[in-house]
């Protein structure tokens, strides 16, 4: 249920600060407006009752207010919880690793080293080796 | 049920931290804000929830204090439990004696003079309390909450990292202790003053 609060037109530039808001009563929401009803009607002050024009009883005030608490807890318990993200299989930890490749002994030509020493007699053989093509 | 005196039990929420100090002081001219307050609920009387403005576009002004360096406290006495008084006070060091020094207490003690101060003190617990009010429920006060400069003090030091400061002491008493306000800080926003 909707309830009719109206604020007169020629206050909509006035400020009140109340509930945490300090606006022009014309730029608050009507959540807001009910808030201010309530102040009205629970203090009875003149100035803030002279600034309706339209203001509900405190029942019918207290009555919405309890409506829309009642809505909101509604709202909440039945939400549609966010469907569960399933994560993705973590990557295996240890990669399986191929077998090795089968081994093929190259028939390649070892030099011989002399028993005595690392070098030949034509000086760096590795050198040598690594520049020839 | 007692025909006597109503009574209700003190501090209601009993696992709740609270912190010490202020964290902004305001005052204002009491002529020009209007307090709302509910109706007593079974004799309890209420906080304060709405500040409007009784005419125009008024302000409040802050007192720019030291950090930590801003208290607000009362005595209470009564006299053989008939003549209850509560003495409060608020006392701020504000940095740096100057010309706004002169300007500011100049103000600040003709309006004791004349139709007292109006303060806002929002304590570091979130609280904010009300001293010096004049209108609640666009009527004023059947008795005159009085607020006034009393005790203030300044000294310039006498070395380069000595305090330079002047300590405001605003003073009132009451029958009671202050009304808390509970529309919140951003409830008064749109009235405090960044210009002068």
């Amino acid at each position: 249920m909707a309830l009719n609060i109206q604020i007169k037109e020629s206050k909509k530039d006035f400020f009140v600060g109340h509930s945490k808001i300090c606006k022009p009563l014309g730029q608050q929401t009507p959540d807001e407006l009910l808030s201010l009803a309530i102040i009205a009607r629970e203090s009875n002050d003149p100035s803030m009752i002279a600034l309706f024009s339209v203001l509900p009883t405190l029942t019918e005030l207290k009555a919405a207010r309890t409506e829309q608490q009642l809505a909101a807890i509604a709202a909440e318990a039945t939400a549609v919880p966010a469907p569960e993200v399933t994560p993705a299989p973590a990557p295996a930890l240890v990669e399986e690793v191929a077998a090795p490749a089968p081994t093929k002994k190259l028939n390649i030509p070892v030099p011989s080293v002399p028993a005595d020493g690392n070098k030949d007699k034509t000086g760096d053989t590795a050198t040598n080796s690594s520049t020839t093509k | 049920m007692s025909v006597c005196a109503k009574l209700i039990r003190y501090r209601q929420s009993t696992c709740q931290g609270v912190s010490g100090g202020i964290a902004k002081i305001y005052v204002f001219d009491p002529e020009d804000f209007n307090f709302t307050q509910a109706a007593p609920v079974s004799g309890v009387i209420q906080p304060y929830t709405a500040i409007s403005a009784t005419s125009g576009t008024p302000k409040i002004y802050e007192i720019k204090f030291q950090r930590n360096e801003a208290e607000y406290s009362f005595d209470q006495s009564s006299k053989g439990g008939y003549y209850t008084l509560y003495k409060h006070k608020v006392t701020a060091t504000v940095p740096d004696i100057s010309m706004r020094t002169v300007q500011w207490n100049t103000l600040i003690d003709l309006a004791g003079e004349c139709c007292g101060i109006g303060l806002i003190i929002v304590l570091n617990s979130g609280r904010i309390i009300v001293m010096g009010e004049k209108y609640v429920n666009t009527t004023e006060l059947p008795i005159p909450f009085f607020c006034y400069q009393d005790g203030s003090k300044a000294s310039s030091g006498k070395k380069f990292d000595d305090e330079n400061s002047n300590t405001v002491s605003l003073n009132g008493e009451y029958n009671r202790a202050l009304i808390e306000f509970t529309g919140g800080t951003s409830a008064l926003t749109t009235f405090v003053d960044t210009a002068s």
